[in-house]
């Protein structure tokens, strides 16, 4: 064993640690990635209630790091549900995305799914339409050559909602639901 | 390129040396257990001296493993009853990543069924650079097989330096040790509370 762990010293450099940036709403605020992804340097940039346009307020320098974005549930409204409606958000939305991800120009950028939900008041037909967004979404991350979509959304879908054994209310996510997270970012990574 | 020379001597010296547990068992024994949840480790002690390796556990994918030798010496030092402890460690990541290395130098003073404690410990990560933390540490016995123990660090228990206080309960039955803790935070989100579990067996040897 000791060998090995010379060699490994040997071999360490750090022209490839970069930086594992986390950045969303609460979903990321209340993620421990540190103890989800110990081995890393890593920087959790999540706030709550937060939407995707308020990223570019934060002055966030991502240049040669890596970053997992989950965002979106704070901006989806009632009339998403309406077919037309829907169809200029989504494009609205992917669009402000690919901005946001421009602009912050990280070294790879890792987009998670919008989760399903599951609230007392939410439209009948929400998680369709998260759905649809995803799709879209996924098409937009693939065109950016440095992106990669994660999708997590069948992971954490029950019944057409948010599996309630991975959330604490609904709509944020337990340890079981993070622990989704770190295995599906790993991976990845 | 000289920090890294340093680096694999003290190494190569650790596996001489020895690491050193909470417990006081000062016979030859081999150990193995698991510290924070995430490292497992194996190692031997003979009287004061001890070395170590552990691994990380449950990390997912090969490459991102994580592997540190440590080495560590405890002596009483004949003044008020205070024990000296000095325990070192180099670690590095199996994709060679990144390495760490550190030393953790601390006096303990029992009085009656209390003691307390201080270290210090200067660590170095290639990602993070250089960091000097510290550890302060309390515990009460309160039965002969239980204590509680409180620990304020900010040693990291993964990478990264955090401010903590670490109350737990030690239990001890011969050459069995295990101590659960909860790890909150002093200065993050206390969402982030930490539920750790540490370990150690001893397999006495004649």
């Amino acid at each position: 064993m000791l060998p090995f762990l010379l060699w490994g010293l040997s071999s360490c450099s750090t022209r490839d640690d970069a930086e594992l940036c986390f950045v969303g709403d609460s979903l990321v605020a209340g993620w421990d990635v540190k103890s989800g992804f110990p081995t890393y340097m890593v920087r959790n940039d999540g706030v709550s209630g937060a939407r995707l346009e308020d990223i570019l307020t934060w002055n966030l320098d991502y240049r040669n790091k890596d970053v997992i974005m989950l965002i979106g549930t704070n901006n989806l409204i009632g009339d998403i549900v309406n077919p037309e409606f829907q169809i200029r958000f989504i494009a609205d939305f992917v669009e402000e995305y690919r901005r946001t991800i421009e602009i912050l120009a990280p070294r790879r950028a890792f987009v998670l799914s919008v989760l399903p939900r599951n609230l007392e008041h939410d439209p009948s037909l929400l998680n369709e339409s998260i759905k649809n967004l995803n799709k879209a979404l996924s098409q937009m991350v693939g065109s950016l050559g440095y992106g990669k979509f994660v999708d997590v959304y069948d992971d954490f879908l029950y019944e057409g909602k948010l599996n309630m054994n991975y959330s604490t209310d609904g709509l944020h996510l337990n340890d079981m639901g993070y622990n989704i997270l770190n295995a599906r970012i790993s991976r990845e990574l | 390129m000289k920090l890294r020379f340093l680096i694999v001597i003290i190494g190569a010296l650790l596996s001489l040396n020895g690491w050193a547990q909470n417990d006081s068992l000062f016979s030859h024994s081999v150990f193995v257990g698991l510290r924070d949840n995430k490292y497992g480790y194996i190692g031997y002690q003979s009287r004061n001296w001890s070395v170590g390796l552990e691994n990380t556990m449950f990390i997912r994918g090969f490459d991102e493993q994580y592997i540190r030798a440590n080495g560590g010496f405890r002596q009483g030092l004949g003044v008020w009853g205070i024990n000296f402890t000095a325990d070192a460690f180099v670690g590095a990541n199996y994709k060679g990543r990144f390495y760490d290395c550190g030393l953790k130098v601390a006096l303990e003073k029992p009085i009656g069924r209390f003691s307390i404690g201080a270290g210090v410990m200067p660590i170095y990560d290639s990602g993070f650079g250089y960091n000097t933390c510290y550890s302060v540490n309390m515990a009460c016995r309160i039965i002969q097989e239980a204590s509680i123990v409180v620990d304020i660090t900010n040693i990291p228990e993964y990478r990264m330096a955090e401010h903590r206080i670490v109350p737990g309960l030690l239990f001890q039955a011969r050459k069995l040790w295990v101590r659960p803790e909860l790890s909150i935070p002093l200065t993050d989100n206390i969402r982030f509370t930490r539920v750790l579990v540490s370990f150690r067996y001893d397999f006495l040897l004649k």
